[in-house]
């Protein structure tokens, strides 16, 4: 029997065996409520985690957003008294401490313009 | 049997029959009493029952928008000169305190209360129905720190926004400050007041639903509309320049115990370098001004009779007008009548024949009133209202005034003669900076500005520059009066305003001020206004001390503290010399 005989024959061998293949799995009544109410339950369940995490996630993020803002107000402060350091009155006060004193008349040099022969 | 049968089931089916009828008939009732007061619940009383919800399950919180800034800028960087800071309020609630007494001896050394105020509120805290009472506004980080960690029970902190001066001292007349009307903080006076909405932005709000403990929900509905922060102003105040003028304001206003005093310091482009008055207040704690009075800046407020520095504007309309020019000549004999009235010069001398520089020079009142007759009343009133007089300037501050120079309108010569050199009209020591400013720019008036960007909360900027008013005489008439005004300087009553090296254009001016009762009295308001170096004019000043006391004219008075800010100017400025 040569190779392309047999396969030729074999569609119809492999068409029986399809058909035990396809054949439906009885499933009582019974069976199918437990698997609803299962289905339902393991839906339910997962639900009600996902839910508590979002709320949880969301104390979290509340957590996190007050360590923020307490972070952003101590920097507004050392700013603030940074600014406060660099006003003129604090400048003039450790002028005076320190001894420092204004600066005299300035001179300017003029340039004139100056005539050149080799 | 069987018909027995039948006979017995009949009215036992019908029994059957109406019970399950009767049955029927309650469920119906009951289900329709049910339906009926759900639609009542529901539908009928909906909104009463879903604002009770809404009560007990949502908060709605007012955002609040930031307050903007105001900055100045040095070599493109912002330094803030005011901005805000926050600080706490204490509070307390009485119903849930058990010891007051306890409790006011833990937080009066931390607070510092003084007596005065812990006894009341030892009193307010003791009444158990109390829900709410402040104890102390701006507190600051450390103190309620402290008052924190005692953990007390019935005390709670709230965070509070503040405007906050990094720079103290210089210039709350110029930036106003931001008070209580009833319970909202809104800006008045100076920048403040006229920036006001700007600075505050709008409001935003937040609508979610709760749990027990009044945390907001993450997964429940919210709804959020943003704050829009305020927006910040850029300043054209040089810090520097403004620390200095009201340091060097301050040490003559001792020295010659003044009553007040002004300095403007002024680029000819119309940009203000600096505004300073004195005495002036601490807008950071305004509350403590004892008079109402200091929240006004006298630089646009106090409108006041300028004397003889008006004479500039009497010369300007003459030279402009072509009935003068620095050469011409008059006779002086000290005085002029005119119906009963006798108007003589400061120095009540007759100097004879006399020069228009030398009216300047000297500034006789008969000279400029020989200028104001020869140009006439009507030209002589336009020339003042070109200069800008009698009408606000426009600068962007709160409560400008106008001055008044209603006197040119009435009938009669005396009026356009006694205004020829400063008396009867008022002007604001801001109107006269700009008029001389004008001078110093060729002629061209224009508009005093303070702020040089308004930047907005989503980084927008708006850009303000120098604004043209009106050409107000010819630029030949301001070099002319350039001149003479330099010659009064150089050699005039405002020599001692002049630095050595550089020429500076003025005009001082001492003038009497009104009697309550009528005629003048004996005080006076010196001012000297000038600008330079005049080859190439950098900065228009003027300076003011009203009723000093001492030396009886401004050259003594006042030119000392023009000479010594300009000096100052020079220098920061790195002007070179003219000789």
């Amino acid at each position: 029997m040569s190779k392309f005989f047999r396969l030729a024959k074999k569609p119809a061998r492999e068409s029986s065996r399809s058909k035990k293949r396809f054949s439906f799995v009885k499933i009582s009544s019974q069976d199918l409520k437990v698997m609803l109410v299962t289905l339902i339950a393991v839906a339910g369940i997962s639900y009600l985690i996902q839910i508590n995490s979002l709320a949880t996630k969301g104390y979290q993020i509340k957590e996190l957003e007050n360590r923020v803002a307490e972070l952003s107000q101590e920097n507004s402060d050392l700013q603030l008294d940074a600014l406060s350091l660099q006003s003129m009155g604090a400048v003039k006060e450790k002028v005076d401490k320190l001894g420092l004193v204004a600066s005299g008349k300035a001179d300017y040099l003029q340039t004139t313009p100056v005539a050149l022969a080799r | 049997m069987a018909i027995i049968k039948r006979q017995k089931s009949e009215p036992i089916q019908s029994l059957y029959q109406k019970r399950i009828t009767l049955l029927a008939l309650i469920i119906f009732f009951i289900s329709f009493v049910i339906i009926g007061r759900l639609f009542v619940l529901q539908i009928w009383d909906h909104s009463f029952y879903h604002d009770l919800a809404e009560r007990r399950q949502e908060v709605l919180k007012n955002l609040l928008p930031l307050r903007g800034s105001i900055y100045t800028k040095e070599k493109d960087q912002l330094f803030p000169l005011v901005t805000n800071r926050d600080y706490y309020l204490v509070y307390a609630e009485p119903v849930k305190i058990k010891d007051a007494k306890k409790v006011i001896d833990a937080i009066t050394p931390i607070l510092g209360l003084k007596e005065e105020e812990w006894q009341p509120l030892l009193a307010k805290l003791s009444k158990g129905s109390d829900p709410y009472e402040p104890i102390k506004h701006k507190v600051a980080k450390p103190e309620m720190e402290k008052i924190q960690a005692l953990k007390i029970e019935g005390i709670g902190i709230l965070p509070e926004s503040y405007r906050f001066y990094p720079e103290k001292g210089i210039g709350g007349q110029l930036f106003g400050f931001v008070g209580f009307k009833g319970d909202e903080k809104i800006g008045q006076y100076g920048l403040e007041g006229y920036f006001n909405q700007p600075l505050t932005g709008k409001s935003g709000e937040i609508k979610s639903i709760k749990d027990a403990l009044g945390s907001l929900i993450t997964i429940g509905p919210r709804s959020i509309k943003k704050a829009e922060n305020g927006v910040d102003l850029v300043l054209t105040i040089d810090r520097t320049v403004q620390f200095i003028a009201c340091q060097k304001l301050k040490f003559y206003y001792d020295y010659f115990r003044a009553e007040s005093g002004t300095v403007i310091i002024m680029k000819p482009s119309g940009e203000i370098l600096a505004m300073c008055n004195y005495p002036d207040y601490d807008a950071e704690n305004y509350g403590e001004v004892g008079n109402i009075d200091y929240f006004n800046n006298p630089a646009i407020f106090a409108a006041y009779e300028p004397g003889s520095v008006f004479k500039m504007v009497t010369m300007a309309a003459g030279l402009d007008s072509g009935k003068v020019t620095p050469e011409s000549t008059y006779i002086d004999t000290g005085e002029v009548k005119i119906d009963s009235f006798t108007i003589r010069n400061s120095d009540l001398k007759a100097h004879g024949q006399q020069t228009m520089i030398q009216v300047l020079e000297n500034s006789l009142n008969t000279g400029v009133i020989f200028v104001e007759q020869l140009i006439g009343k009507e030209t002589f009133q336009k020339y003042v209202k070109a200069f800008g007089f009698g009408q606000p300037t426009g600068i962007t501050l709160d409560k400008e005034m106008p001055g008044d120079i209603s006197p040119l309108d009435k009938p009669g010569r005396i009026y356009g003669m006694t205004s020829a050199f400063g008396q009867g009209i008022t002007v604001t020591p801001l109107q006269l900076t700009a008029a001389f400013g004008a001078i110093a720019n060729k002629g061209t008036l224009v508009k005093p500005y303070l702020v040089s960007e308004i930047i907005h909360p989503d980084g927008k900027k708006e850009e303000f520059g120098p604004q043209t008013v009106r050409q107000v005489v010819d630029p030949k008439t301001a070099t002319l009066l350039t001149g003479m005004l330099t010659s009064v300087v150089e050699r005039g009553y405002g020599k001692k305003a002049g630095v050595k090296g550089y020429y500076f254009a003025g005009k001082t001016g001492t003038a009497q001020v009104p009697a309550p009762g009528g005629g003048y009295g004996g005080k006076t308001i010196h001012t000297f206004v000038g600008f330079g170096p005049v080859s190439n004019p950098q900065f228009v000043m003027l300076v003011k001390l009203n009723n000093p006391s001492g030396p009886r004219f401004a050259e003594d008075t006042i030119c000392p503290l023009f000479h010594d800010i300009a000096a100052y100017l020079l220098n920061y400025y790195q002007i070179p010399p003219d000789y």
